[in-house]
């Protein structure tokens, strides 16, 4: 592996970034079905290289699929590498994404624009702190204050800083609100929504209540009076919940889980040799 | 007041104002955690199972925790969390927690098993016993690296300490019975456990889960087939779990507080039901 430090990894940054923008130019130039040509042409080698990487048996002694004397499994990891740098420019389009709205929603007073103002405003205070807190870690430079990266190990439980009071006090609180909150949707919707019409429904709800109380305390104290041991004991409702979940759903779930196998490979041979049609794949790139 | 026609019967139990049945959930579940009510449980097979693995593991191999829960998911994910690693602490196994599901996941690891130190009350030192690796992005070359040589995947710790620094994690080079890492646990609320199933499960290793209820009905053919070694559902399964290793903690407590949701929610379901038999009735009544 290669690891450049001072000048020299400077250097390879620029010209790796020039590198990407002329690449870029001269595709952007590419007429239409070159473009097209070389997408297929490199889907088609990276879902070859994955496939032979996988399928090749490996070495015994070093656990490793080579192919011609060369290590795919080494090579799959530089690849692995490869994608993640391609994946952090996503991240980079959805910062940008983010700003643009909120931004447009702020110049232009839209409703709800000071919810936007919320959100700059949590983006800047949030990055700020995360950045300050471990900057000497990664970059060097000046320790943080005590306000901002609590090292004080009195309170090693909970730092008294800024970003602790923004990640424990505000985000995890948030976080968990927001996912509580669908604990109210969810029974609202079940009284007004789950009504029996059918037979189907009928069944529905009987499998429903059956789960349900075989999950709580509550529910197995309403059979608590039928043996745990002995012929009877099937008839208690944890035991009918567990029959259920081992005997109806582990089979339904087993079937579904096939087909979703089955339509996953169809889906990716039809994407590996471009075979794929619609929405992306025979629009002009 | 006269002249003001009464609403029938159907109409006042089936359109109940939302707010009410808000303010009602709200009170039944905070009322046994206030009161710290708990109920007698049974144990279900699968937080048996697990247990019994984790007594039968030999105490000079490494666990994983592969904690991979959010604060959206703490209430069922955090229980499980401390309940595993205060049996951990009981048998002296040492662990160590990674993260691949969830960023913020690491922290909440910490406190978690922080909190479960305190209540076993037993010295149980960092970097000695146990320790946090992070979070790691885990791509499929990662999951692949990680399981074939543990310090090719794993640099260092959450707070960028190398591992060959760390003593509990000196000499731990990989899973299986000729590893030095016995087993690992997935506490999540996301489908991190499918990439440990394609990647650990052919070394040998026992794999076992703790996830949140609703995805726990997935998960029933991986215990039946053997590749999950046990399997806690949601809150249920951590309080079980308390129920096994005899550690009453927020599960317990908080499962009274699950128990009367769900009648609640039972009841406001035949409440909304016999409005529409009620309401069907009377349409009939004055068809005659």
């Amino acid at each position: 592996m290669w690891t450049l430090t001072g000048f020299k990894f400077i250097l390879a940054i620029v010209g790796a970034v020039a590198g990407a923008v002329l690449l870029l130019a001269i595709l952007h130039q590419a007429s239409h079905q070159v473009k097209r040509t070389l997408t297929i042409a490199l889907t088609f080698i990276g879902g070859l290289f994955y496939f032979l990487e996988f399928f090749i048996p490996p070495d015994p002694k070093t656990e490793e699929a080579v192919l011609f004397g060369w290590s795919l499994t080494q090579a799959a990891e530089v690849v692995g590498n490869a994608t993640l740098v391609i994946g952090g420019f996503t991240f980079l389009l959805g910062v940008f994404s983010l700003v643009h709205i909120h931004g447009n929603n702020v110049r232009r007073r839209r409703p709800g624009w000071s919810y936007s103002l919320a959100f700059f405003a949590a983006f800047l205070v949030m990055t700020v702190f995360a950045f300050w807190k471990d900057w000497q870690t990664w970059f060097g430079g000046p320790a943080a204050p005590a306000w901002v990266n609590d090292q004080n190990l009195a309170h090693a439980a909970m730092p008294q800083d800024v970003y602790t009071l923004l990640f424990e006090g505000l985000v995890r609180n948030l976080d968990a609100t927001m996912f509580s909150i669908l604990a109210f949707y969810i029974v609202s919707a079940a009284y007004r929504a789950f009504r029996i019409r059918s037979g189907e429904a009928a069944v529905l709800m009987v499998v429903a209540l059956v789960l349900m109380m075989g999950q709580v305390p509550l529910g197995m104290a309403l059979t608590n009076w039928i043996p745990s041991d002995g012929p009877w004991s099937g008839l208690r409702i944890e035991s009918l919940s567990q029959y259920v979940l081992t005997a109806i759903n582990a089979p339904v779930q087993r079937a579904i889980g096939f087909g979703l196998g089955l339509g996953a490979l169809a889906m990716a041979m039809r994407i590996w040799l471009s075979l794929e049609r619609g929405t992306y794949f025979g629009q002009e790139v | 007041m006269r002249g003001q026609r009464r609403l029938p019967l159907e109409q006042i139990i089936g359109r109940i104002d939302r707010r009410l049945v808000y303010a009602g959930l709200f009170l039944i579940t905070l009322a046994p955690l206030v009161g710290r009510w708990a109920l007698p449980l049974y144990v279900t097979p699968p937080p048996k199972m697990l247990a019994d693995t984790i007594n039968a593991l030999p105490q000079d191999k490494l666990v994983f925790i592969s904690s991979n829960w959010d604060a959206g998911t703490q209430a069922e994910n955090r229980p499980q969390m401390t309940v595993l690693v205060r049996h951990l602490i009981r048998r002296r196994l040492k662990f160590a927690s990674i993260s691949i599901g969830a960023p913020n996941a690491p922290q909440l690891a910490n406190a978690a098993i922080e909190q479960a130190i305190q209540l076993e009350k037993v010295p149980w030192v960092y970097g000695q016993d146990w320790v946090n690796l992070g979070y790691k992005l885990a791509t499929e070359p990662w999951l692949r690296s990680f399981v074939r040589q543990i310090p090719e995947a794993v640099k260092e710790d959450w707070k960028g300490t190398p591992v060959d620094q760390i003593p509990v994690m000196r000499g731990v080079q990989k899973f299986g019975p000729d590893g030095q890492a016995s087993m690992l646990i997935d506490i999540t609320g996301s489908a991190t456990i499918d990439g440990w199933y394609r990647y650990l499960s052919p070394t040998g290793v026992k794999l076992g889960l703790g996830c949140t209820a609703v995805m726990a009905p997935e998960q029933y053919p991986f215990l039946d087939s053997g590749q999950l070694s046990g399997l806690l559902t949601g809150m249920k399964g951590a309080a079980e779990y308390e129920q096994i290793i005899g550690a009453q903690g927020f599960g317990t407590t908080a499962m009274a507080g699950q128990s009367f949701a769900h009648l609640y929610i039972l009841i406001l379901i035949i409440l909304g039901n016999l409005s529409l038999v009620l309401g069907w009735l009377e349409r009939r009544r004055r068809r005659r």
